[in-house]
């Protein structure tokens, strides 16, 4: 795999990770501003790197995610349950596109459809900021009607009015969104190789740009060909994310502004005679007032083929033929329009911009009044206003809009004395004729915590301009400090692995070479001295060798870290109030085995929400507290590693568990009159036994327990399970601490030798022919008053059956096969080892008689027996 | 080069490149009076629109629609 996917996947799971713990600790504390710094910062990691490969739909939905954080940072929205649900969606899906890219370096197909709906849910969060903020604006306009828009850039009159309508028909397409860009490249950017121009022509669904000198241009003989001296306003349609995908370099350098189409309505054009268009007048008004766009249609049509295009009256008739090609054109405009056909002056219509779905608007802007935020805006809006280039004779208008509005702000709030203060205000900035006193009225009563509008243009010099000093947005982005750690690709470590392995082999050859040169060449000193440098490197390959497990030894944590997030969405979908306490998550086992655990983790926790847990209602009708517990618990024993999950739910019903594997015929009729409690326990890991009453999503499907049980004993550990009605359920996990080296013991059948796990070894013990027994056709012999059935490994293993190998007495290995011992007869025993397990590979992968094999000092191969299959 | 220098007029042919900005500029100064002609005008860079924008020579021929240059028409024009 490409070197830089592999970090970058790396390292954006780990920052999912970081961002998911985040989420949840938010949820607890939600406005701790360090954590929403952390989590911010994760994000940003990721969207950042996400850039460098071609994977557009997983960088679009990262990038809507960290805008909508940025608002809940800048506390403009809050972070409810349902917001952090909608993240940890995103992260999930973002997860499982990692896992694909690493798979196959692609996104999977559908990847855009998902993100486009994700970032579209995402965006609509922002949206409806963004709307709020839209309506507050078409509220001054009400009192400053006639002039400009505020959104949307002066330069937006340049564009050409045909161009305007084009755009504006491309408004259906839901994915693109109107913007305006300023791009204004650096003094001195050609001199790094940029040709802004190519930037700008390479823009996806460019509509229109033009080209502005920022100081005007010097004489001829002054230019200075290689100072870039202007500036390009840019219309466009596109996808804003898109967008900013490709301007990503010039970041800084733009100024882009979404827009909404609305604002390309105004007709343009010199003003023609009106009376070739009054005759529109009557019928026209007629047609609108029965909503009968087809006949305005054909009222319109005629009087255009008559015309020159040129005129405002024309564009204006235009306009609306294009806005007729609407499904719901808005009646409004249609009227401003007709009007400007008629008097050749076009008003822009009050609510323009929310005549879709005004009255919902509407609610959630007095909704939003209530709090102080909005009213800030407000003010701070209206402050910009003042502080926009003006015409002198235009200047009253705006201070009495910025009245108009800030007197109905301050009635609706009730705030009796900043009322008469702003008449005063108001009529002292009419007289001088200047808006300072009015602005500084309004800096005022803006909170002064309110992060100030970086983009606030003031010509007031009375204004504060406040900009947030850049030392304060680098403290967002702490230093990271760096933590020593080396990131080692696991293959490396497992080839470190496998030679330190060897090693260990290798040295186990130097006592067979001892004894050789003692025994064969007789030389006795040499003998001993290379048994003096086998206990050099033995000493030395042992300390490598715990030195290679540590390396190997990962925190358990890194499985726990999952379970907050589970235990959360659970507790929400199953409606129960749950708590989680995790302990001991500082424990370590080697790598292999910790990556064994979350399956078997996971679906015991999923139990004990599912069924060990009650509901809220259940937990107090009992009189238990209403929150119930589960506890995750792992700690170290010598070399194991104990994992306890606890939860205080109703606990395991031991009869219905019985009748249930009576049913299913996983224990006798007879057993069901003898069998103890604590063996009916152990049924649940029994294949085939689903207690749940009904099929849940959850769990319950029938293929639990024994699924856990055999990955976990697969993995070399043990699991048990305790439980008291009413009072809860504890399983305990038994894990070994590594896995890489084991103690097998060597046995000889047949003149062959195995491995058997020191494990499962009960004693080893030497039979007289005649103690063994026969029960029918079974052997059995009798240790210590207890009957110990004999199977003989010869006829086990399919080897040769005559086992009279003369001697008097029998080689038994008493192992412990789950609850039960059983002996096995072999032809001898021998000394046990340290083995390094290899898995069986090539032809040999699929017998699963065997666990693997191993390498011994002197250059065998051993067969290490499974006797937990053999003895199925 | 992709721009050739005539007595009255600078013929732009093909792609025209940084280089371009400061030769075509001496030439607007020693022709004050020249046309450029831009009909065969491939991309141009910035720098030599620049040159063009502040100076304003006469434009004697405009590239086709639907050329490569289309754009300058509505540029130059605004």
């Amino acid at each position: 795999m490409d070197p830089m996917l592999a970090a970058f996947l790396s390292e954006s799971r780990e920052n999912l990770e970081a961002a998911g713990h985040c989420f949840l600790q938010l949820e607890k504390s939600p406005n701790d501003e360090g954590i929403l710094n952390d989590l911010f910062r994760s994000i940003h990691t990721i969207k950042g790197a996400s850039g460098l490969f071609e994977i557009m739909p997983l960088t679009r939905v990262v990038h809507a995610a960290e805008d909508l954080l940025d608002t809940i940072r800048s506390g403009e929205l809050e972070l409810s349950a349902e917001l952090v649900d909608l993240f940890l969606d995103c992260m999930d899906k973002i997860n499982i596109w990692l896992d694909n890219l690493e798979e196959s370096a692609v996104l999977p197909e559908g990847a855009e459809t998902i993100s486009q709906k994700m970032t579209e849910i995402l965006r609509g969060y922002l949206g409806e900021q963004e709307n709020t903020e839209k309506s507050q604006s078409s509220d001054t306009l009400e009192v400053t009607a006639n002039t400009a828009i505020e959104t949307a850039p002066e330069w937006i009159k340049h564009i050409p009015d045909d161009l305007r309508r084009e755009s504006y028909l491309e408004h259906e397409d839901a994915d693109k969104q109107l913007m305006s860009i300023a791009y204004k490249p650096e003094e001195g950017c050609f001199f790094s190789g940029d040709d802004p121009i190519y930037t700008v022509l390479m823009l996806p669904g460019l509509v229109w740009f033009e080209l502005e000198e920022n100081e005007p241009w010097p004489k001829a003989e002054h230019i200075d060909p290689f100072h870039c001296n202007v500036t390009f306003n840019i219309l466009l349609v596109a996808s804003e994310e898109e967008i900013r995908y490709q301007l990503r370099y010039v970041d800084e350098q733009i100024d882009l502004r979404v827009l909404a189409f609305d604002e390309l309505i105004f007709p343009a054009g010199g003003n023609g005679d009106s009376e070739l268009f009054s005759m529109l007048n009557d019928d026209a008004k007629n047609t609108l007032e029965h909503y009968d766009w087809t006949k305005l249609a054909a009222l319109i049509k005629p009087v255009l083929t008559m015309n020159s295009h040129e005129l405002i009256q024309c564009s204006a008739l235009l306009w609306i033929q294009a806005l007729l090609k609407q499904k719901n054109p808005s009646v409004q405009l249609i009227t401003a329009l007709l009007n400007t056909a008629i008097t050749g002056e076009f008003v822009t219509p009050v609510d323009s911009f929310i005549h879709k779905n005004s009255a919902d608007k509407g609610g959630n802007l007095s909704k939003s009044l209530e709090k102080n935020e909005t009213c800030d805006g407000l003010i701070q809006l209206q402050l910009e206003i003042l502080g926009l280039p003006c015409e002198p004779e235009l200047l009253n208008g705006r201070i009495h809009s910025v009245n108009t509005v800030l007197m109905r702000l301050f009635e609706q709030k009730g705030w009796e004395t900043q009322l008469s203060e702003l008449k005063t205000v108001t009529e002292q900035s009419l007289e001088e004729d200047s808006p300072a006193q009015l602005c500084r009225f309004l800096s005022r009563h803006t909170s002064t915590n309110r992060k100030p509008e970086t983009k606030q243009k003031s010509l007031t010099a009375n204004v504060e301009k406040s900009r947030v000093p850049d030392d304060e947005i680098a403290k967002g982005y702490p230093a990271r400090t760096k933590a020593k750690v080396l990131k080692v690709d696991q293959a490396r470590i497992d080839s470190l692995m496998d030679l330190v392995g060897e090693l260990v082999v290798a040295k186990n050859a130097l006592p067979f070479l001892a004894k050789r040169a003692e025994e064969e060449f007789s030389v006795r000193p040499l003998a001993k001295e290379i048994k003096a440098q086998y206990s050099v490197i033995n000493r030395l390959s042992e300390e490598l060798q715990s030195a290679m497990m540590q390396v190997r030894m990962v925190s358990i944590s890194s499985v726990f870290q999952r379970f907050p997030r589970l235990v959360r969405d659970l507790s929400r979908k199953l409606n129960k109030q749950i708590e989680l306490v995790v302990e001991g998550e500082d424990t370590e086992a080697d790598k292999n085995i910790v990556e064994d655990l979350p399956d078997p983790l996971i679906h015991i926790v999923r139990n004990s929400l599912d069924h060990g847990l009650e509901t809220v209602e259940e937990r107090i009708a009992a009189g238990k507290n209403p929150t119930g517990k589960i506890i995750l618990r792992a700690t170290q024993l010598d070399d194991q590693v104990q994992i306890d999950i606890i939860d205080d739910g109703k606990g395991i019903n031991v009869e219905v568990i019985k009748q249930k594997s009576y049913e299913k015929g996983v224990i006798t009729e007879e057993q069901l009159e003898t069998i103890s409690d604590k063996e009916v326990l152990q049924l649940i890991f029994a294949p085939g036994l689903s207690t749940a009453e009904e099929v849940s999503d959850l769990s319950g499907r029938g293929v639990g327990m024994d699924v856990v049980k055999t990955v976990i004993s697969k993995a070399g550990g043990s699991i048990d399970v305790s439980s008291e009605s009413g009072q809860g359920t504890s399983i305990r996990l038994r894990m070994p601490l590594s896995m890489a080296i084991s103690r097998v013991m060597m046995v000889e059948v047949c003149g062959q030798s195995y491995g058997v796990s020191m494990d499962v070894i009960n004693e080893t013990v030497r039979v007289k022919r005649d103690e063994i027994k026969k029960i029918k056709h079974d052997e059995v012999i009798t240790l210590r008053d207890k009957v110990v059935p004999l199977i003989r490994m010869r006829s086990l293993l399919g080897l040769t059956e005559s086992d009279c190998n003369g001697q008097e007495e029998e080689a038994v290995l008493v192992v412990t096969m789950g609850k039960e011992l059983v002996g096995l007869v072999i032809d001898e025993f021998h000394e046990g080892i340290d083995i390094i397990l290899k898995p069986l590979e090539g032809v040999m992968k699929t017998s699963k008689e065997y666990t693997g094999t191993a390498l011994l000092g002197d250059g065998r191969v051993l067969l290490v027996l499974n006797l937990k299959e053999l003895l199925k | 080069m992709s721009i050739e220098y005539k007595k009255t007029v600078a013929i732009v042919d093909g792609e025209c490149l940084i280089e371009d900005a400061e030769t075509l500029l001496e030439w607007v100064l020693l022709n004050p009076k020249g046309k450029i002609n831009l009909k065969q005008c491939g991309h141009m860079h910035t720098a030599v629109l620049q040159v063009i924008l502040a100076t304003r020579p006469s434009v004697s021929a405009w590239p086709e629609a639907n050329s490569e240059s289309a754009w300058l028409v509505s540029v130059l024009n605004s």
